[in-house]
């Protein structure tokens, strides 16, 4: 996420990219040159196009409002983001990710609002939904206009617009096409094809009529107008859900912690109760359990290895952002096949030993304690596997766990695999009850 | 009756480095110390006078010195005497002359009873058996390491000879410090016990350390990670005693103590670091587990029923570590990843 500084690899991993604060500099989100300007030759009028921006540009320019961040006392913002009125009492929606850090952090964090005609307020959260990455804020004494919200209204091919502040250059629209809602990913979302720039995030998608489709959240940090909207529908559900979901500042962090076990819930119960294997050298293991879950596999080509190693990755993308170093919610796993043809068994056993050495189960010691860990050699599918089974704690957000499982067969004197899995912010039981389908699902079927 | 007395120059560590005997048939025999030839104890110190000084002792082994008007005199007793009356020698019969230390022995002196002689057992011959093995046992356990650690055949040979050589010029280096210490102590640089110590040590160390993954992989055992560096320190302890025992004159019981003092301090600390970094972070993962080949596991893993019912009590286990966590490091730093 690119809110402060350089993400870590984890959530490079994640490959969608925030749109909130300063820091997101035009380098990570490149704009059009004259060439990429050509390949949106298909708009049928470049004049007419421009007339319907200024339009909608207009149209919405009293509804949209800049939402700023600071740290204590500072005058000198710490991020920002934006936001749209959707009730004329003064009642904006915008992104969780542009008020997480006021919501975990009242003390240290306050918001304010600046309208494009410069008046400046503060702002409350009135309510989150940290799973769609959407938020309710009032605007202390600005109550404008409200958009107008077109759910399931995402139509692939139809003109799009988005608006917000990037970059804190002022108030902005971007052209480009809605290319209608994701097909691959856990969290709905709607693909827009135009330019998304930090600073942005929380802002309308619109179609041609100005009507809002979604709220601007992410976009890819490596690729060219690959954007994302959260559906407009997600916005009128929160807004309906206002009451039941209002933030109580003293139990923020336990709405939170609610919040995010139900999305780890609702993935687990998207990947089923049983996986889907993939024999790997006589090996049955888990596969692509789901459409969303992204799988690649990765190897050395090299003829003359004595250890021949394959990798398959496979993450479900679904991490949510709480802050810098704290995204649960995710799920991932990877196997890592190694064979040899020249090796004896005992070599092969030490190549083995010094492949466990790479995992890679990183966290914040600021925002998670140590695991606690089982070990054992375990009789699976039709072979023996050391396996390990660990929990650790989220410290400042209560019932919720990282899990993280390891596999090293046992029973190959010149193939074998290892194999680890992920799950970020979930419940010590349903974590345990998936650590449990994951194993069960392998087996050896030379 | 038999005047007779046995003059000895010591080293500056008490060593003999020169004896002479002198008898008498009469009441008393005599001898003269000093640089000249006409002395019956020649010393080469250029702080002792042509003639220097007198021992004379009685048929009852009585030992008076007398100073024959030396510029620096004798010091007997720590008492510096110049000239007039002798001096008699006591118990220790030590005195200085100049720089030089003589100790006369006379027919009075106690003589311990015999000792029984037990160097049989750790004969020259036998150290030499002991460090040829340890060699052997060196040389081939790190080759086998090396074979293991090289998958590329024509790497092998390259890796094995530069361990080696590396290993042998460590080894060296240790061993002439501790026959330096030898030396310095007693005169003589002991370098085939050193060295026969370095390769017994190490041939222990690595057949232990060796064994103990094969027991681990083989049996599952999942042995606490400090028992390698628990055996390994006790392995030091005995080498370092057993140099000390021979490259300083302390006694037996305090090199034995200094030899396990010095490495469970070091170990200590060094384990007490890592488990205290562990402890704190959430990041490590504890293996103790050892990939052994398939041949060599000799016990069949639990059931999958059983180990998903015995890591109920991970919650538990993980609530314990962020309550020590919130305690003891409250506000850590919130660091980036490395790679």
């Amino acid at each position: 996420m690119s809110r402060a500084g350089p993400p870590g690899r984890a959530v490079v991993r994640g490959i969608a990219v925030l749109l909130l604060g300063v820091t997101c500099s035009a380098a990570q989100t490149r704009l059009p040159t004259d060439e990429t300007d050509a390949v949106s030759q298909p708009v049928p009028s470049a004049a007419s196009a421009s007339i319907t921006a200024r339009l909608i540009l207009d149209r919405v320019r009293p509804s949209v409002i800049q939402i700023k961040g600071f740290f204590g006392t500072n005058t000198a913002e710490a991020f920002h983001g934006s936001g749209f009125a959707v009730t004329d009492r003064g009642v904006f929606i915008t992104n969780w990710h542009v008020v997480s850090d006021v919501v975990l952090y009242p003390e240290k964090y306050r918001l304010e609002y600046r309208t494009a005609a410069g008046k400046t307020g503060r702002v409350s959260v009135r309510a989150i939904d940290i799973r769609h990455d959407l938020a309710l804020v009032d605007a202390e004494g600005f109550a404008p206009p409200p958009l107008r919200l077109r759910p399931n209204a995402a139509i692939g091919g139809e003109r799009a617009y988005s608006v917000g502040f990037p970059l804190d250059v002022g108030l902005t629209i971007t052209e480009g096409i809605s290319n209608g809602r994701v097909e691959d990913s856990f969290e709905p979302r709607v693909h827009y094809s135009g330019a998304l720039n930090a600073g942005m995030s929380g802002g309308p998608g619109l179609d041609g009529a100005g009507h809002v489709i979604g709220v601007n959240v992410a976009g890819y940090r490596a690729s060219q107008l690959v954007s994302f909207l959260v559906p407009a529908e997600h916005a009128v559900r929160l807004l309906a859900d206002a009451k039941k979901l209002a933030l109580d500042v003293k139990k923020a962090r336990d709405e939170v912690a609610r919040q995010v076990r139900a999305h780890s819930d609702a993935l687990l119960a998207a990947l089923g109760p049983k996986l889907p294997t993939q024999n790997h050298h006589g090996y049955e293991l888990p596969s692509k359990p789901a459409a969303f879950v992204e799988c690649r596999a990765a190897g050395d080509p090299a003829p003359d290895k004595p250890i021949s190693v394959e990798r398959v990755a496979c993450d479900a993308k679904s991490a949510i952002y709480l802050g810098r170093n704290l995204q649960p919610g995710g799920l991932s796993f990877q196997h890592e096949l190694l064979s040899t043809r020249t090796l004896d068994p005992w070599r092969f056993a030490h190549g083995m030993q010094a492949a466990k050495g790479s995992d890679d189960v990183f966290a914040s010691p600021r925002h998670l304690a140590p695991f606690a860990c089982k070990q054992k050699n375990v009789e699976l599918g039709g072979f023996t596997a050391n396996t390990t089974i660990c929990l650790r704690a989220y410290r400042k957000l209560d019932g919720i766990y990282d899990l993280y499982v390891r596999v090293v067969s046992r029973n190959g004197s010149r193939q074998g695999f290892l194999s680890s899995l992920i799950v970020t912010g979930v419940t010590p039981e349903r974590g345990l009850a998936f650590a449990q389908t994951y194993l069960d699902a392998m087996q050896w079927k030379p | 009756m038999e005047a007779v007395m046995v003059v000895e120059v010591l080293s500056g560590h008490h060593r003999v480095r020169a004896r002479h005997r002198f008898a008498a048939a009469g009441e008393v025999a005599c001898c003269t110390v000093g640089r000249s030839v006409a002395c019956d104890v020649v010393l080469d110190d250029p702080y002792v006078a042509a003639v220097h000084a007198r021992i004379t002792v009685d048929a009852e082994g009585h030992v008076t010195v007398t100073d024959l008007e030396s510029v620096n005199g004798i010091e007997v007793g720590g008492l510096r005497r110049h000239g007039g009356e002798p001096a008699e020698l006591d118990g220790g019969g030590v005195f200085r002359v100049g720089r030089s230390r003589l100790r006369v022995r006379t027919a009075r002196e106690a003589v311990a009873p015999e000792r029984a002689d037990r160097s049989e057992r750790w004969s020259r011959g036998a150290e030499r058996n002991a460090l040829a093995a340890g060699v052997v046992v060196s040389i081939a356990v790190t080759a086998f390491q090396v074979w293991t650690t090289t998958t590329q055949p024509r790497e092998l040979s390259t890796a094995l000879v530069t361990t080696l050589l590396a290993l042998l010029g460590l080894a060296g280096l240790w061993i002439a410090l501790w026959a330096l210490a030898s030396r310095v102590a007693f005169g003589e640089s002991r370098w085939l016990r050193h060295a026969t110590i370095v390769a017994l040590a190490y041939a222990a160390s690595t057949v232990m350390g060796g064994f103990l993954s094969v027991v681990n992989g083989s049996l599952g055992l999942h042995l606490p990670s400090a028992v390698e560096p628990v055996l390994f320190g006790i392995t030091v302890a005995v080498a370092l005693s057993a140099h000390l025992v021979n490259a300083s004159p302390m006694r037996a019981r305090f090199a034995l103590a200094l030899g396990v003092t010095i490495p469970a301090v070091i170990i200590a600390a060094v384990m007490w670091t890592q488990a205290r970094g562990q402890n704190r972070s959430p990041s490590y993962v504890a293996d103790r587990d050892h990939v052994v080949p398939p041949a060599l596991v000799m016990r069949r893993g639990v059931s999958l029923e059983r180990f998903t019912t015995e890591v109920t009590d991970l919650r538990p286990r993980a609530d314990a570590k962020r309550a020590f966590v919130e305690r003891e490091d409250p506000s850590p730093d919130d660091e980036d990843e490395t790679d």
